[in-house]
């Protein structure tokens, strides 16, 4: 039986989801140009605002499911959820536009990513943690969040070891400030896709938990 | 604490078995909510709880059920001492077709509570606890039918609370109301549960969601789930109860 | 055009039968006055002795009152165990149907076993005190009847009320069923009283004789009775048609009054019964 509130779940679902998408290219569109040390800030300019007319239309049709239809349970869970959801996509976009910018201010769009292999692995986790949060998003699987804590320690552990070797870096100011910021950025990222499976879970299951 | 405590309670109208095997404990001085789909039980246990089932032909029940400690189905309680201490409010209001000051006397007059000097005292202090004081004060001998489905309704509640009793029980009050008279009532429930166990049957989600601390939900004559309101809203236990509140049947 | 001319139909035959009563009523009625030459208010309160019929006025009201005074409270009761306590069941299917029974019972069979049982049996004599019983019987039916009607429309809701306030089942149905019904029961009464005081079947061996000297003044005496003096006016002493309608009128406007004061009572009652608007 269709109820009132289902097809605004539905609406509520469909944009989220592709709000997921933009993110993740929002991301990959920024990082790659980040390595191949070109200027693509206009690109991720435009998709981060789009990311933010988005985020403002999810919380706009949450609050109206719940003027007009006053859910509970599983369907208020799934409300309260999708609108950190919607704020921890449009930080993806955020960030993303950060790592653009500081690329663009300090390196002038050159390639200047120090330890190139480890940059591209922090980079790669990242991604995989993004695509990761969606699919759980998608299937609405609150065990996929287990996966994600998982990564989510492994990029800690990377980000500290990379700031080590950076402070022994040679002393190429720019670039070293500029790929600390950068990964600075993407631990970020990778906070908030682990603040996704968060909220997952609580749809699934009714608990809060923290993966932190 | 525990003030109504109830054991197993069985109740049969005839052949048909209304209410299974139920068992809970009501909190002293809180807002119960009992809700559940038509023809669940709700108001059947309710009404166990004052015996009111008794008065219906065909009916009789097995189990316990303790007020303060002790079992009201015992062979030796006194019914209408019972029914002093538990009041109870009517899905439609029914006032008797008498002055407003004679409905909120009768129940002192027949148990012999006060005498005539003290009966004005105790309509006052009643009419006030239910919220009318200030609207009949002026006119408490005109007839109890010339008030307004919302008034009469507070004025059933006053009848109810001049007696002194511990339990109030609610069956559907507001659903033959308008919001605002709603709004009213359910504002007087959390009131009256500082001083008051309060127990609600309803069939609107949003109010026991509104008034209650607890909520037990029923269906087909069976207790499914009983917990803090917050917890049964926002994470119900019972998936058949899950059903219910999102609406997902009946 | 059918559908108009089926209207009319309708409106005719039912039109038509209301018309015969009420040219009937106007002809009985008419009758009636015809006598009104022969009353005057002096008449009233003569002694039959003296030519007046002042004892046989008192002896028809003696008869309607003690008569409502005992079927009043018996109906009453009645009613109410009908009502509230009796159990559905073969027994008291019994009891309807018995009550259904006594009304359909010829008012002469009545007098007869009145005359039986009350006269002869308990000893009683041709009395006041006789014809009460007999008239009872009479009056039971239309008083319980209506007492129970009344009793019915009350709604439960109240008696409820009262029960869940603590109140035992007699307190709960006396003030609020009874209470409630009190208006419909009394005009019971009073129907029931309309109903008897032209009764002369009943009462002629029972209770009745042809002339009294004075008022009765104990129920063992025998009464005078408007009704019972119109018949042997008519059929023993052949009086003239004047003469006796002034009597049949003055019977007619004791009746007529008291149906009236019935419906008066009851609109005036209607108030208290806010569930019957």
């Amino acid at each position: 039986m269709s109820r009132l509130l289902d097809r605004g779940l539905e609406e509520l679902t469909t944009t989220l989801l592709k709000m997921g998408d933009v993110a993740e290219k929002t991301v990959r569109t920024a990082t790659a140009g980040f390595m191949d040390g070109k200027s693509v800030s206009d690109d991720v300019r435009e998709l981060s605002e789009l990311l933010l007319m988005m985020t403002v239309s999810v919380e706009d049709k949450a609050f109206e499911l719940i003027m007009r239809y006053q859910p509970v349970a599983s369907d208020l869970r799934i409300i309260n959820s999708y609108m950190k959801i919607a704020y921890d996509f449009e930080r993806f976009g955020r960030y993303s536009l950060d790592i653009s910018l500081t690329h663009q201010k300090f390196a002038y769009s050159e390639k200047c990513a120090y330890a190139w292999d480890l940059m591209e692995t922090l980079i790669d986790k990242v991604m995989l943690m993004i695509r990761t949060s969606i699919e759980a998003l998608k299937d609405n699987n609150g065990e996929m969040t287990k996966s994600l804590a998982k990564i989510e320690n492994e990029v800690d552990d990377m980000f500290s070891a990379y700031l080590d070797k950076l402070s022994k870096a040679p002393p190429d100011a720019k670039c070293t400030i500029c790929t600390a910021l950068v990964a600075k950025y993407l631990e970020r990222i990778a906070d908030h896709a682990t603040y996704v499976g968060e909220a997952i879970y609580y749809i699934a299951n009714g608990q809060k938990i923290s993966l932190r | 604490m525990a003030k109504v405590d109830i054991r197993n309670l069985n109740v049969w109208f005839k052949e048909n078995h209304v209410l299974k095997d139920v068992s809970l404990t009501i909190r002293e001085n809180a807002v119960t909510a009992v809700m559940g789909p038509s023809g669940c039980g709700k108001t059947t246990l309710i009404r166990a709880i004052n015996r009111m089932n008794d008065v219906i032909s065909g009916s009789r029940s097995s189990g316990e059920l303790f007020i303060d400690g002790k079992n009201v189905y015992d062979s030796n309680t006194n019914v209408y001492e019972l029914r002093r201490k538990v009041g109870m409010v009517f899905q439609k209001p029914n006032p008797f077709p008498k002055s407003i000051f004679e409905n909120v006397a009768f129940g002192v007059k027949i148990h012999k509570m006060a005498t005539d000097k003290k009966l004005s005292e105790i309509v006052q202090t009643s009419l006030t606890e239910a919220a009318l004081w200030d609207e009949v004060r002026n006119r408490l001998n005109d007839s109890a039918f010339s008030l307004s489905g919302g008034q009469q309704q507070r004025l059933c509640i006053a009848r109810a609370l001049a007696v002194e009793p511990e339990v109030i029980l609610m069956d559907e009050p507001c659903s033959a109301l308008d919001p605002a008279a709603t709004a009213k009532i359910e504002g007087l429930m959390r009131s009256l549960s500082e001083r008051y166990t309060v127990i609600v049957v309803t069939h609107n989600l949003q109010q026991a969601a509104r008034v209650s601390d607890f909520t037990a939900f029923m269906y087909v004559g069976q207790l499914i789930e009983y917990g803090d309101t917050n917890s049964v809203f926002e994470n119900p236990k019972n998936e058949t109860t899950e059903k219910y509140i999102t609406g997902k049947f009946g | 055009m059918g559908r108009k001319n089926g209207e009319t139909l309708i409106f005719v035959s039912l039109g038509v039968p209301t018309a015969i009563c009420l040219a009937a009523f106007a002809w009985i009625a008419g009758s009636l006055f015809t006598g009104i030459g022969t009353l005057n208010p002096a008449l009233l309160t003569t002694s039959v002795l003296q030519g007046g019929y002042f004892e046989m006025i008192m002896g028809t009201i003696y008869l309607l009152l003690g008569a409502a005074a005992i079927a009043g409270p018996i109906g009453l009761f009645a009613s109410i165990y009908l009502v509230e306590y009796a159990r559905p069941g073969k027994i008291t299917a019994i009891i309807d149907q018995s009550i259904n029974n006594l009304a359909g019972v010829p008012s002469i069979v009545i007098g007869l076993f009145g005359y039986t049982f009350f006269s002869k049996q308990l000893g009683l004599g041709v009395s006041l005190a006789a014809g009460w019983l007999t008239l009872t019987l009479m009056m039971l039916p239309i008083v319980i009847r209506g007492s129970e009607e009344s009793l019915r429309m009350v709604p439960g809701a109240f008696k409820e009320a009262a029960l869940a306030l603590g109140a035992t089942k007699w307190k709960a149905v006396s003030s609020t069923s009874v209470s409630g019904a009190a208006p419909g029961i009394v005009t019971s009464v009073i129907l029931g009283m309309a109903r008897v005081a032209g009764e002369t079947a009943a009462i002629i061996a029972v209770s009745c004789v042809l002339i009294t000297r004075g008022l009765p003044k104990s129920p063992l005496e025998p009464v005078m009775a408007l009704s019972y003096n119109l018949f042997v006016r008519i059929i023993a002493l052949g009086e003239s048609a004047q003469e006796v309608f002034g009597i049949a009128l003055i019977l007619f406007a004791i009746v007529t009054s008291f149906a009236i004061f019935g419906i008066v009572l009851r609109t005036y009652y209607r108030r208290k019964q806010p569930w019957l608007r």
